[in-house]
């Protein structure tokens, strides 16, 4: 009796008898879809080697993925299983409060997990790279002793004010103000920031905004 | 898939072979069903689906098309199988528009709740909110924060804010830690926020809402909101 194996999980192949021989077919199959698919960083197999519920792994970057049908277009979509990312932005320069939304300037190039400033930022404004809830924080450090007169760290999410992670204080010198979100946003979603004050005036000031993937949706 | 003209049969996700003109390979066929359907990566359903259980096994993964919802089946004692999830996004915001709040005596507790679910979070829905109280709505460690803006202008006043499970007030290190008091400073006597954040296990079924007292100044008006978002699940 003629014997040979699969490559990665040795399944045994018998290969003395015709009908038998039929099931050779089938070994490699499942050889190969045991457990994900390996692929390197940022590669998406073609359709010919998925199957709605194939786990699809990156092999450096941590990111893991299913793939699923869009039931409306019943195309192969990537649902995510585990996808590590961070990423913080930055703005240093005079505190000007004037002129509503706020955009970076760079970002932390160490913080940077699966993320580049010109990939997720757009027009200086965070993006959101896919479906998912986020920690999401702020932090803005004034340089600058202002009295009688309150100033509040903004979060801008679309263009459009937040009122609600207005964060409001009045400042003494080298104050910090923090503010820390954790929500679901959309892949795309643009994130920022801006400044108001009631009064006095503020030489300098830092702003930094971080993002944290806690759970990926789709 | 069939193949008349070879009698083959191939499954219809991995393409198994499973040819059919031998009555003892015949009988193979239904292994080669099974391990197409349920032994590779996933069974994928539609959300809310329970495949049926000749498909399923213990360990056996199944996600949701587009929830991104994933469990194994796991048998219980009676040898049901159960939902075990591995991934559960979840999130919710909940609010209430600026009221009054009438309460003027310091340490004497009020339950404050919520009256509105904004959408804008993922997996939850309106549901999620019964009788002004936050519903969980499976056992995990959940993250978030709670927060009031108060928006009158009273004078030597004080206010304290904590959270309330299952309408008590909370005893413990963490309730504790929860409870903040304000006192407006002369320059700022509106707009005063006290924000409480959220890093706890809660079970099925818990109900959430925040507790309330000011100590004197009559009637303040406060906005309330609280967002959360379930982190891991514990099950």
């Amino acid at each position: 009796m003629a014997r040979s194996s699969t490559d990665r999980l040795k399944l045994f192949i018998e290969s003395d008898d015709e009908l038998i021989d039929q099931f050779e077919y089938n070994w490699p199959i499942l050889d190969k879809y045991s457990d994900s698919l390996l692929v390197d960083d940022g590669v998406t197999p073609p359709d010919s080697d998925l199957y709605e519920g194939c786990l699809v792994a990156e092999k450096t970057s941590g990111k893991l993925w299913m793939a699923v049908k869009d039931p409306s277009t019943g195309l192969f979509v990537k649902s995510w299983v585990s996808y590590p990312f961070n990423a913080v932005g930055y703005y240093y320069g005079a505190f000007d409060p004037v002129g509503g939304e706020k955009v970076f300037t760079g970002d932390i190039t160490a913080q940077r997990v699966n993320s580049t400033f010109a990939t997720d930022f757009s027009g200086g404004k965070m993006k959101v790279p896919i479906n998912g809830i986020y920690h999401w924080w702020m932090m803005s450090d004034v340089a600058g002793t202002v009295s009688n007169a309150r100033i509040s760290l903004q979060g801008w999410i679309n263009g459009a004010f937040v009122t609600d992670l207005t964060h409001s204080g009045q400042p003494s010198a080298n104050t910090s103000y923090h503010s820390i979100e954790t929500q679901y946003f959309k892949a795309g979603d643009l994130l920022s920031w801006a400044w108001w004050r009631s009064g006095g005036s503020v030489s300098a000031a830092s702003v930094y905004m971080g993002l944290t993937l806690v759970s990926p949706v789709m | 898939m069939s193949h008349p003209e070879t009698e083959r049969y191939y499954t219809p996700k991995l393409s198994l072979l499973a040819p059919s003109i031998d009555d003892e390979i015949s009988s193979c066929r239904p292994s080669w069903e099974r391990l197409d359907e349920a032994y590779s990566g996933a069974i994928v359903v539609s959300p809310g689906t329970m495949p049926d259980e000749s498909i399923l096994f213990d360990g056996a993964l199944v996600a949701e098309r587009t929830t991104g919802i994933i469990w194994r089946a796991q048998r219980n004692a009676a040898g049901v199988f159960e939902k075990r999830y591995v991934k559960y996004p979840w999130s919710i915001s909940l609010a209430q528009a600026s009221i009054a709040f009438s309460n003027v005596s310091a340490g004497n507790w009020v339950p404050w709740g919520y009256q509105v679910y904004e959408g804008g979070g993922i997996n939850s829905a309106s549901s999620d909110l019964v009788n002004n109280r936050l519903v969980i709505p499976i056992t995990g460690i959940y993250v978030g924060r709670d927060k009031i803006s108060w928006q009158g202008t009273p004078t030597n006043t004080h206010y304290g804010h904590t959270l309330w499970k299952n309408d008590a007030l909370g005893t413990g290190p963490l309730y504790n830690d929860w409870y903040e008091s304000t006192w407006p400073p002369s320059v700022d006597s509106g707009d005063l926020s006290s924000t409480i954040p959220i890093n706890e296990k809660f079970y099925k079924g818990d109900t959430i809402c925040a507790g309330l007292w000011q100590s004197s100044g009559g009637n303040v008006n406060n906005a309330h909101r609280i967002q959360l978002a379930l982190l891991r699940v514990v099950d």
